[in-house]
Order: C-alpha cells, then structure tokens, then sequence
C-alpha cells in the first residue's frame, strides 16, 4: 500500500497537534498575561504575612516606643520574644537587661487581642520571673486601647520592685500621613496611664528631693523618617526619651530599637541612660485574611 | 534557618552578660528602669485599603440630579394640569371652515399639510365588494386513511 506524500503530512499535522494539546507546559501563547497578572494580583496572594482588608491604616511597623506600651494589638497568633536592656541603670554605673517570651492571639477589630508572656528581668541568673498580661481592642478609626499588667506576681525577696504595673494606653494612627509601605501610617502616638513603673519614682529619687511619684500619665509619638525607620519621642511618666525603631532584615519580623532615656534628670534619675531592644514575633498560623 | 540561628546567638548572649542584673541597682526600682517587654506585631501584615465609593463627579453638560420632591403636605400628590385646549383652525369661523371640520379627517390632513382650507367636500370611492369564494372542493386522494 502506497502512501502519497500530501496524507504523510496530514497525518504528521494531526499527531504534532494532538501532542501539543497534551503539553500544554509548551503553549507560550498566555505566558506574558499570565506573569503580568501575576505581579500584580496574585503577587498580594503570593506574598508572606496576613492581609488585613480594612478602610484605614495600620501604624507602621516599626518600633514605635521602647520604655512605654502601646494601645495596639496584634492579629493572629504570634510567640514572641523579646529582649530589652539599658546602660547605665539608674544611680549605678552598671547595664540592666529584661527578657520576655510569650504568645498574643486574637482579632482585635472583631473581638480583642490578648498577649500573655513571662519576664526574665535577671536575665543572667534566669530568674525573678513575673508575667504580663496585655488586651487589646481595636476601636473607631485607626485607634485601640490596650489595657494591662506588666511585671506582675514577682518575687518580692528577688525583685526591687515587686509591685505590678497596670496601665490603660490609647493609641491613634494618623490617616492623613501615609507610610513608606503602602497600607500604613508612617504618624501615630500613644496616651496612656499606668501605675507602678509609670508612676513611682526610685527611692534615691525620694532621697534626692526628686518627689516621690512621677506623672503617671505616659505618652510617645512615632514618625517614619525612612522607609520602616520610625524616630520616636516618649514620656515614661517620670522621665523624657527618644529612640529609634527598625527592621533591619527584609521580610523578617526582627524589630530593633535604640535610644536614650532619662534626659530630664532633674525630674528623676540621675544620669542619660542608652536603651535597646530586640523582638521577634513568629507567627503560629497560617496566611489568614483579617476584616 | 535564620530563626534559630537567631535565637541560638540570642541565647548565648543573654547567658554570658554575667554583670546585667537587676541586682546591681537593688531598691532602685531598677526592674522598672528597662524596657517595656512588649513586641511590635503589626509587622508581618499586609495591608489592603479598601477605599469607600467616591461619589462621581459632575460631568460638563449633564445637569445634575436633583432629589426626589417630597410629597406635598397630607401626602397628596399634586394634580394633573388638563390637556391645553385645541385652538381653533384658522377658518374657524366661516361655514366653510366649519364644514370641513365637521367632514373628515382629510380635510384636516389638507389643513395640516398648510395649504389653502378649500370648500371641496372630500369624496373617497366605495370600498369595492369581492364575490363570495367559492368552497374548496375536497380532494380524496389526499385525505387520511381511516382506521
């Protein structure tokens, strides 16, 4: 049986079609579109972290304050660490460290945020533990309040300052100044009120004449300077301080500060003390969608 | 892999600070001179503005819409203005006029068409009567087979 030359081709087109159907890898015809969708809504998809769906703005998320708390929570479930130190402590030539691992959970906008976390304040001896206690609601526009207990349950034969610190903090990102990062605000402060730490002064402040109980009322304002760089000024409730806050690795949750503390020493203290603090949160869930 | 690299360095540091303490500054409050053991957790978020539906700016040469009235006192709508009375054609007062008023309608089709009212009656020719069909004579063959 002879075949002619023009069948023979035929028969060739039908196969390389049929084969091309069956690989579809090599259609290229949509390759463009598709990686141009892909940059654009499928690169929110793609990207790392939870998506919050809202009309406002977020404070960015940089350290905002180191010395005072923030009325802010979290979304989702983090485990969290932290550690926090100044040098010199007050009246001492000495540093002094604090350390803090813990877990927040919660959707603040729909119910609240709780962080609930331990404290190593003598981090080289891996002792005088205490707990902290933190909830969080969003509420209005672009604001929250948290309201606490920081340092509470320590040991009084271990810590020289075994009294709790309770506080209420409001906070407000302002809408009209928009971050680096799309989506924040790089302008946002905090007012709060607290006791303890906020508001009793050191007994070498009480021997000195400095008074016996600072303001009580806290507050701090943070600005983004650069992208995910904040300078922020804060009022502890006995002292004034300024700091800085960053990221310094991409698309890693790693949150630095430095600053300084204790500018007005004629309040209370009785030098300028330099304070850090280094946090990492790590978050327990998947990628979630936040209203 | 970053992580707990992290977290290793983080621990070794913390343990080999053998001089940070809280000791050092004991009654001194000095466990309230650090920093507040506090992480910020906005960080690893992704935010999407969803804006509010601006409303549409007004367009050149399109008036705009204005609100619905509300309804006049006791909820009553305003009545209807009656047709305006047909004006009189311009013969209407002659006979002639009247004749061609009173005749049919293509004397109003002459007046529309604006030429001159003439006095002509119109004469339209009778409608024509066909004959009667006659009846289809059946056909058989082309009938259906009974059962």
């Amino acid at each position: 049986m002879t075949i002619s030359a023009n069948r023979l081709i035929k028969i060739g087109f039908i196969f390389a079609l049929t084969a091309i159907l069956f690989h579809p890898n090599h259609a290229l015809s949509q390759n463009n579109f598709e990686k141009g969708l892909s940059k654009k809504m499928d690169s929110l998809i793609a990207e790392k972290g939870h998506v919050i769906i809202s009309q406002t703005m977020l404070p960015n998320n940089s350290v905002s304050s180191i010395m005072t708390p923030s009325g802010w929570g979290s979304y989702g479930t983090y485990a969290f660490g932290v550690v926090g130190g100044v040098y010199p402590t007050a009246y001492t030539n000495e540093p002094d460290l604090i350390s803090a691992f813990g877990l927040t959970f919660g959707n603040p906008s729909r119910w609240v945020n709780v962080s609930a976390s331990v404290n190593i304040t003598r981090v080289s001896e891996l002792k005088d533990l205490s707990a902290n206690l933190v909830v969080s609601r969003a509420i209005f526009e672009s604001s929250s309040i948290s309201v606490g207990g920081l340092q509470l349950f320590a040991n009084p034969d271990v810590s020289d300052a075994p009294e709790g610190t309770y506080y209420i903090a409001f906070s407000h990102a302002v809408q009209s100044v928009e971050s680096k990062r799309p989506g924040f605000a790089a302008l946002g402060y905090t007012i709060g009120f607290g006791t303890g730490r906020f508001l009793r002064k050191s007994p070498f402040d009480v021997a000195a004449g400095k008074g016996k109980y600072g303001t009580g009322f806290f507050g701090s304002i943070s600005y983004e300077v650069f992208k995910q760089v904040n300078i922020n000024a804060e009022w502890t409730g006995l002292n004034l301080g300024f700091s800085t806050g960053f990221r310094p690795i991409k698309n890693s949750n790693l949150t630095i500060g430095l600053g300084v503390t204790n500018l007005l020493t004629n309040y209370s203290g009785d030098r300028v003390g330099v304070i850090g603090t280094l946090g990492l949160p790590i978050s327990l869930d998947k990628k979630q969608f936040y209203r | 892999m970053r992580k707990i690299l992290f977290i290793t360095l983080l621990a070794i540091t913390a343990l080999g600070l053998k001089n940070a303490n809280a000791q050092t500054g004991l009654n001194n409050n000095s466990d309230w001179k650090v920093p507040v053991p506090s992480v910020n957790t906005t960080a690893p978020f992704i935010r999407v503005i969803v804006p509010p539906t601006p409303t549409m700016p007004p367009m050149p040469g399109v008036p705009a819409v204005s609100p619905i009235p509300s309804l006049p006192t006791g909820g009553l709508m305003p009545g209807v203005p009656g047709p305006p009375s047909i004006p009189p054609g311009p013969g209407a007062n002659t006979s002639a006029g009247q004749a061609s008023q009173n005749n049919s309608t293509g004397a109003r089709a002459n007046s529309a068409a604006g030429g001159q009212q003439s006095a002509t009656a119109a004469s339209f020719p009778d409608t024509p009567i066909l004959p009667p069909v006659p009846p289809i004579t059946p056909l058989p063959e082309l009938r259906f087979p009974t059962s």
